[in-house]
Formats: structure tokens, sequence, C-alpha cells
């Protein structure tokens, strides 16, 4: 269905070859205002990458609402590696190598469902849902060295939650994800969570999925780049204006007041509350309900005037998370990483409890509409990725400039970074974080 | 035979909806709808709860013509150049006689689609649901079950 992947591997290195993996290299690969584009089409650097990225960075793997019963699970990857997202019969919820502990073949090829137990179709070795192992065929031809409690499922390193957000981490040491949150990251999934009146989410809704030719960072730092919008979606902007009525460009110029931020981490979010729109879902201003005023209220019931009035002002978190989570709109976003030149998006929508069904609608049809591979906006984005990689090969001037708005940052009391929306402050405070994780000793 | 010239006459109108949309003739495409359509292919699997789950498209005649707007827009660059496809029908079946209001068509869908150097296949079953009565058939319904509803998607912006 899809051209091969690893198009670029015959591409000239322009600092010669053995330097990529030399940490020293990316402090000239990325400078404060501008980024070489080997940084998207280089596969050693895209090989150090889910080394020094994906198996060190703490990595969102799901929401405690998509597997709710024992056995139910979810197939994930971290970085490229597969994962069981489970919850076991114990209740627990556990991140497992999807890996049998004999020959290495995965236990599980299902993307959901739920499972006593994980049988290797190989040699017939078996586990039940917590990792555990309990069946070896013909298990008398192992001595008694071998020991099947050694041989369980192996657990990612370290797994923490917050709020239900289940994050993995295949370093053993690090910092903690409360530590790589930070409160300003942990205050965008508390918007997630908290614009649901009783403070529950069900992320089971399924999932669309799409995949574009072109490295994994072009769509995280895409989903924080405002100044895109009113250029790369004009049709879709063009289309609800002339049809519902609506005119989304506020947002996106270089006079809105809306504002971007750097979180630190890595981690950027919009912050929309400023334009005083509300519900920001697509055509949720061309038909205002009654089913409106009873959200509100119970928002109010909730959090108190001050901070539904901020609810309902920003209606959905909109952040990314290092190095490959997003929420924004209705959906939980995953960037997959599949080869320097090939990346697989995951988006699942949220749906909230305790609110007007209405609501819910609008955030499943509002998503439809837009994201999603027969989306109205997702698919330029799409096509944008893709002639980005086309155009990276021309390397005469191999830079990507990211310089507008910069040096017109300022500081919050929150320690927060903010610029105008348009700024690419994100991709510059992204950038830097993938530099810093990159150079680590 | 008359149900022979009334099947005759559903799949000639299947083949001319294909043609119309291999042609990238969207508003003559967007004139064989009923006003009260629907436009629906399920994601993930072949029969979900529109109302609890997400679907690739799932419209009605305001989200249709939101389509095709966006079909002719010179700014829809996934769609710039535009696909060019060519949809196969078979297993034409019919439910019913054919000679009733309404009538359930059944079909297989084979799509090669083509577009910068890239070409695929879409496949799947079709179910229209077609009114009779005002001269030449409307859709009323129509639902495709792709075959990889499940996988991962390329760019999906063309007519399926």
């Amino acid at each position: 269905m899809l051209r091969a992947a690893g198009s670029c591997t015959d591409e000239p290195r322009p600092w010669g070859p053995g330097r990529a993996t030399n940490p020293s290299a990316y402090a000239t690969l990325v400078q404060d205002d501008r980024v070489h584009s080997a940084v998207y089409t280089d596969p050693a650097i895209f090989a150090d990458e889910l080394s020094r990225i994906f198996e060190t960075c703490w990595i969102f793997v799901g929401h405690d609402s998509e597997i709710p019963n024992p056995g139910d699970f979810r197939t994930r990857t971290i970085g490229r590696q597969p994962v069981l997202f489970v919850r076991g019969r114990d209740g627990a919820v556990r991140v497992l190598m999807n890996r049998c502990t004999h020959r290495g073949a995965l236990v599980c090829v299902e993307e959901r469902g739920a499972a006593a137990r994980f049988t290797c179709p190989y040699h017939g070795w078996t586990y039940l849902n917590t990792g555990e192992l309990i069946g070896v065929p013909y298990a008398e031809r192992y001595d008694d060295s071998m020991a099947k409690e050694d041989f369980g499922l192996r657990p990612a390193p370290r797994v923490a939650d917050y709020r239900g957000f289940t994050f993995a981490s295949l370093a053993a040491h690090g910092p903690s994800l409360d530590e790589f949150l930070g409160p300003l990251a942990k205050a965008e999934i508390d918007i997630a969570i908290d614009v649901s009146p009783v403070g529950r989410i069900g992320v089971a809704a399924g999932v669309h999925k799409y995949g574009y030719n072109g490295n994994w960072k072009l769509q995280s730092e895409n989903s924080v780049d405002a100044y895109h919008l009113n250029a790369l979606h004009q049709s879709f902007l063009d289309i609800v204006r002339d049809q519902m009525g609506v005119d989304g460009r506020a947002m996106g110029t270089g006079t809105s007041p809306a504002v971007i931020r750097s979180l630190g981490n890595g981690h950027v979010a919009w912050d929309t509350a400023p334009l005083g729109m509300e519900l920001q879902f697509i055509g949720s201003d061309a038909a205002p309900a009654d089913w409106r005023e009873a959200y509100k209220q119970q928002l109010v019931e909730r959090h108190g005037p001050e901070h539904a009035r901020y609810l309902w002002a920003r209606s959905a978190p909109q952040v990314l998370i290092f190095p490959n989570l997003v929420l924004i709109s209705s959906q939980i976003r995953m960037i997959r990483p599949i080869a320097v030149d090939r990346t697989e998006v995951h988006l699942m929508p949220v749906l909230l409890e305790g609110v007007p069904e209405e609501l819910n609608q609008q955030r499943l049809r509002g998503h439809e509409a837009f994201y999603g591979p027969s989306g109205g906006g997702a698919t330029d984005d799409m096509e944008i990725f893709e002639r980005q990689t086309e155009g990276f090969r021309a390397t005469v001037d191999p830079w990507v400039y990211l310089g507008r708005g910069f040096g017109r940052e300022t500081g919050r009391p929150d320690g927060s970074t903010a610029g105008q929306m348009t700024d690419e402050l994100g991709s510059r405070a992204f950038l830097a974080q993938w530099k810093k994780m990159m150079t680590a000793a | 035979m008359a149900d022979l010239a009334a099947y005759h006459r559903l799949q000639q109108f299947l083949f001319h909806e294909a043609r119309l949309m291999d042609e990238h003739r969207y508003d003559d495409w967007l004139a064989l709808w009923d006003e009260d359509a629907h436009y629906w292919i399920p994601c993930n699997a072949d029969d979900v709860d529109r109302s609890r789950h997400i679907s690739l498209v799932n419209e009605d005649m305001a989200g249709l013509r939101m389509r095709i707007a966006r079909l002719k827009s010179r700014t829809n660059y996934a769609q710039r150049p535009p696909t060019r496809t060519a949809h196969v029908i078979g297993n034409v079946e019919l439910e019913g006689d054919g000679e009733a209001r309404t009538v359930i068509v059944h079909s297989t869908v084979n799509i090669t689609a083509c577009r910068r150097g890239l070409l695929q296949t879409v496949s799947g079953r079709v179910r229209h649901k077609l009114r009779l009565d005002q001269g030449s058939p409307k859709i009323t319904t129509k639902k495709i079950t792709l075959i990889n509803n499940d996988e991962v998607f390329g760019n999906l912006a063309f007519l399926i």
C-alpha cells in the first residue's frame, strides 16, 4: 500500500560519516533559531533517538479507562518496542514487554482485547495476564536451574500514572514522572479530565490511524504550530466560514491574543482562553442550545465560577508532552516512530462522563470532520510532512528556520515562557529538549 | 424479466456513480444523493455505534457538501494534485425486487488509487440504499465496509 520507507539512506551526510553518533554533533545541528534538516532525515540520528529519547523518557502508553476490567489489554509501542498495556487478574495495570522470554516472539498480535492468559504459539509457553509464566510444555527436559518464576514477561522498568494517564520508561533510573511532567504539563492533563463534571473520562471511542512518509518530529512540532493553521488549512477554514458561518481564523493570526507556552522539559501548550471563545469544537458556535447552559452550570458546581470559566474558555487541553504525546481538541494523539522517514499516528477521541450527550456527540463529530485519514484537516498535515521530507533532499541550504518570535518570549510567574500564538516557540522548546537528551552524557 | 431489468438499471446506476467519482465530477456525484442521505465508512470494525465510536466518514448532506466543497477547493493540498482512481464495482446483488419505493443494493468495490507516485488499493463491501420514486435512483444511505478499516491509512481524501 505504501512506498518503501528508508529512501533517505543514500543521502550524503554533510558533517561526514560517523559523526551522527557523536553527541557533540547534535549541538551544531540544533541551534537557537534553526535546525539542520538531517535531524529529520538521517537514519543514524533516528537510531540514536530511539535509544537516547524513546528508551529514556517517560512515554505515554495508555489511559486506564481503556482497560477497565481484569484481562483487558492494548498492544502499544515505546519507541519501536512492543509492549502490552494490560490490567491483570489482580486488578493492577501493568506495562509488559510483548516478547516471549523463550525465543522472543510476540505473545500477542491483537491491538485490543481481553485475555486471561497469553500463549506464545511457537513452543506454547503460557503467561497469565499478570505476566507470570504458568505453562512450559514438557518441562521435564529443563533441569532444576530453570525456574518458571524467572521467566515471566518482562515489565517495563518503570511505570507511573497521572490521573489515569499511564506512562512507562525503559530506563531504570531518571527523573520521576512527576518531575518529568512538572506542574504545568500536569495542569493541561487536568483540563482533559476536569471538563468532565464528574472528573472521569472514557477512552473507548475507537482510534483513527494514519501514516506518512516522514519523520515523527514533523508531527510533534506541527501539533503545536499555530502559524500553519490559516495557510495549510485554508480550504477547511473557508468552508466552515461559508457553510457554517464560523470564522476560525482569529486564533492563528499574527495579532491573535492567544498564547503559546513552553512548559519545561520540551512540553509545549497553547492557551486559547484569551480569544474569549467557548467550547471550541467544530461547529459548536453554529447551534447554541440549552445543553450548553446546563453543562456550564455543571462546571460551576464542580469547580466554582472562576475555574469553570477558564475550563469553558479552554474546553480542551492543547499540549504536546515530549516527545510524542499530544492532547488537543477531544483527542489523545500518539505519534509512533517507525523509521527515519516513516511515522504512524494514532488518534483516540476522549468522551466525557456526566455531560449532556450533545457534548460528546459534538466531540466525536467535530473530530471526524477535521481529523483522521478522511478528515478535512489532518490530510493536509500528512501531505505537508511528505512535502517537507522530499524538500529536505535539497541540501544546498540544509537549514530549517524557526526564528519567528525568537528573542521576544516573556517569562511568566509560573515558570513558563510565553510567546504570541504563531511564534515558533513550540518547535524551539521541543528541539532544545531534544538536543539536551541527545547530548546528555 | 422485471427483475432482470431492475437489476440492470441499478447496476448501471452503481457504474455511473463510480464513473462520476473517477472523473472528479463532484457536483454531479453530489446530485445523486437524497436530501436526508447518510454516507458512512466505519472505523476499527465493520459495525460500530456511531454515537459512541468514531468513523472514517460519517456524513449527512451538510457534511457531504463540505467534503465536496473541499475537493473543489484550490487550497485542498491533500488533493492537489487530486488522486486518480479507478473504481471497479462487482458482485452486485439486489435485496428486494427493485420495484418497491426503496431497494438495497450490495456490491464489492475495488479502488486503485494513484497520487504523486503512490499506488494504493482500497477495497470493501458496499451497501447502497436507493430511493426509486423520483425518476432516477437517489442514494439514501451508502455504507462502505473497508477490509482494512482497522489498519493504518494513507491519505483517504478522495471519494470512495
